[in-house]
């Protein structure tokens, strides 16, 4: 597994306190950081499931569920707690929240890296990611368009940089989703083809905060990351991409439709 | 619309009307089904011992019948085509379809994830078997999609060969045959099967196409013991005798020279070992119920083969590894290989050598499919295997 990236990188890390406090640093002890990050991330990830719970079941129950999901939330993503206050409990250490986070999956595919290249610059490419829609490719640019859950959409264009061995889509940097997607190439051995290491880097927003939602997240990005590259492989192998849309059912129960596609969509 | 069996909940499936299926892929190919059968794995899907099974989700691997509609790049099937299809669906093109490891297809499971959480990799997509492996709308059904057409089904040019007769080529007889192939038999061996099942009773009859010397297969219900006995095996009743005594004795003391579990994950048995799964699997320390699989690594002997044909799908508990190591065993399993063996099978029917149709003991519309779930995992009526037949009433 990829370590995270902290932004101090020297073994012997200072003590918070004798370091030069960014804003955010500075936000985070004036509000009282009282929980560590682990727990910030696990109470952020069981409010936003809370959250969720509770705006599909709605009424009385479905509210108590989003009241309690929000408190949680926002403990994660402040990282203070006001029972801890009470009782004068601590939790939070001295590490700093990773301001990166880095994603990596690889796949084999059975196609030279030429071949795979050439098919990540045509259009068909998108449907490794089926959340996502290239609005505009023009050279080594690329505009691209992802749906969010709500019916929101987020834009940002990427440029392209081409390597040797390599592959890199790198945001803009005053985009609305800083991040760059690198794919290295290396031979499989064996004549199995090309191995295609995937290594997502992403900066979240709102600084530390962002970054504790973004590490919960992280288990799910990296597997929405080994279904891309196996949709990738899928297109370059068989030139589409297995797929169980569009195919009949008996009456589904609601929640569990409404989960199966979140998940069979990713 | 169509009438299709749907799994609503544990224990509980229904025929509803549901939307026939499209082409969604151009390799795809819809098939009528002409016949299709309940097999032992989908009890275990109707017994609750498989993760991920949603209400609607169509059932059924084991499936045959005429091709009414192919994608425009299939090239090998047309309209009107009679077919029995392989319950892995298998792409043809990725490195384990190249190396004949067809179960194992790398491209086939759209939700691949799930099998690799459980897994670590992710198998073949299966025709009617969970969303784990790929959530695809089975057979039992009166039409069914199937993708990759030109690498699975194969075409049945023989119109007096019965639906009975290469139906099973989907599924049990392959995978009987895989078991038995697996033991790797040589001239004058001896093989133990557990279970007289439907795949037991091909295990059984392939391991004498595969020059076994003797079989030796062992179960509790008096028509099945009855059946293996036709195909030539010597039976044992695990309730009257002591299994691992009686394979003794039966071999010289060696102990059979294969053994083959044809039972998997559902076992029966008696004693400590099935009283400790009962409650382990109860409390979710185990998921699966290896009896079977305990006594054949106990009952092989020194240097032989042990080949898995029964499922298992999670965890088993008190596995005697270290018999199997002292005693140098080889374990052999996987889900069967279906495309690999599909000409040389049916070869081996048309050529006589096997009557696949011996096993069916019931012939129902897919209208009375629940009835014979019941039916078949309480094999109540003598049951051993049924055949459904969509469009009859």
């Amino acid at each position: 597994m990829e370590p995270m990236s902290y932004d101090v990188t020297s073994s012997e890390r200072p003590r918070s306190a004798q370091r030069i406090a960014s804003p955010v640093e500075r936000h985070r002890h004036d509000v009282g950081v009282n929980v560590g990050n682990g727990e910030r991330a696990a109470s952020a990830a069981a409010g936003a499931t809370l959250l969720a719970m509770g705006l599909v079941r709605r009424g009385l129950v479905g509210g108590a569920l989003g009241l309690a999901g929000s408190a949680l939330l926002l403990r994660g993503a402040t990282g203070h707690c006001a029972v801890y206050r009470r009782l004068a409990k601590n939790t939070a250490n001295d590490q700093p929240m990773p301001r990166e986070i880095v994603l990596s999956r690889s796949v084999t595919i059975d196609a030279a890296p030429q071949a795979i290249r050439s098919l990540l610059r045509e259009p068909r490419a998108a449907r490794a990611l089926p959340f996502a829609e290239v609005l505009e490719a023009d050279g080594d640019s690329v505009r691209v368009e992802a749906r969010l859950p709500a019916g929101r959409r987020l834009a940002w264009t990427s440029r392209i940089e081409e390597r040797e061995d390599s592959i890199a889509w790198r945001s803009e940097p005053e985009g609305p989703f800083d991040h760059e997607l690198r794919l290295d190439f290396e031979a499989a051995p064996g004549n199995r083809g090309t191995q295609v290491d995937a290594t997502l880097t992403l900066r979240p927003p709102a600084g530390a905060a962002g970054a504790a939602v973004a590490q919960w997240l992280r288990g799910l990005g990296v597997r929405s990351m080994g279904a891309a590259l196996a949709r990738l492989k899928q297109l370059c192998e068989l030139g589409e991409v297995a797929t169980t849309q569009n195919q009949p059912t008996g009456a589904r129960s609601r929640l569990k439709t409404l989960l199966l596609t979140a998940q069979e969509t990713e | 619309m169509m009438k299709a069996l749907c799994y609503v909940a544990k224990h509980d499936v229904r025929v509803e009307d549901v939307p026939e299926p499209v082409i969604v892929s151009p390799h795809d190919a819809i098939v009528r089904v002409t016949s299709t059968a309940i097999c032992g794995s989908d009890l275990h899907l109707y017994d609750g011992f498989v993760p991920s099974m949603m209400r609607g989700d169509i059932l059924g691997h084991e499936f045959m019948g005429e091709i009414v509609e192919v994608g425009a790049e299939v090239r090998k099937l047309a309209v009107g085509d009679r077919v029995v299809v392989p319950f892995p669906i298998a792409c043809g093109r990725c490195w384990y379809c190249k190396e004949d490891l067809w179960s194992l297809c790398d491209n086939t499971n759209p939700n691949a994830w799930m099998a690799e959480a459980m897994w670590g990799h992710s198998p073949a997509g299966l025709f009617g078997y969970s969303h784990l492996l790929g959530g695809y709308a089975g057979g039992q059904a009166e039409y069914v999609r199937v993708p990759f057409a030109d690498v699975g089904p194969i075409k049945i040019e023989d119109d007096a060969l019965a639906d009975e007769q290469v139906l099973f080529l989907s599924d049990i007889f392959p995978t009987g045959y895989m078991a038995a192939e697996q033991c790797e038999i040589q001239p004058g061996q001896v093989v133990a099967v557990w279970g007289c099942g439907p795949v037991g009773q091909f295990a059984i009859q392939s391991a004498y196409l595969l020059g076994a010397e003797r079989v030796i297969a062992i179960d509790r219900f008096a028509p099945r013991l009855a059946l293996a006995e036709r195909h030539r095996a010597e039976v044992l009743d695990y309730e009257r005798v002591d299994v691992m005594e009686a394979l003794r004795d039966l071999t010289g003391g060696r102990g059979p020279d294969a053994c083959i579990d044809a039972v998997g994950l559902e076992a029966h048995g008696h004693g400590i070992g099935a009283a400790y799964d009962a409650v382990a699997t109860r409390v979710f320390l185990e998921s699966d119920r290896p009896i079977a699989l305990r006594e054949a690594i106990l009952a092989c002997r020194k240097g032989g083969v042990v080949s898995l044909a029964g499922v298992y799908g999670g965890i088993v508990d008190k596995i005697p590894m270290g018999a199997a190591f002292n005693k140098a065993l080889q374990l052999r399993m996987g889900q069967t290989h279906v495309h690999r063996y599909l000409r040389p099978l049916l070869d081996r029917i048309e050529a006589g050598d096997i009557v696949p149709a011996d096993i069916v003991t019931h012939r129902l519309p897919l209208s009375d499919g629940p009835r014979a779930y019941e039916i078949f995992r309480d094999k109540t009526d003598e049951c051993i295997k049924v055949v459904l037949k969509p469009g009859t009433s």
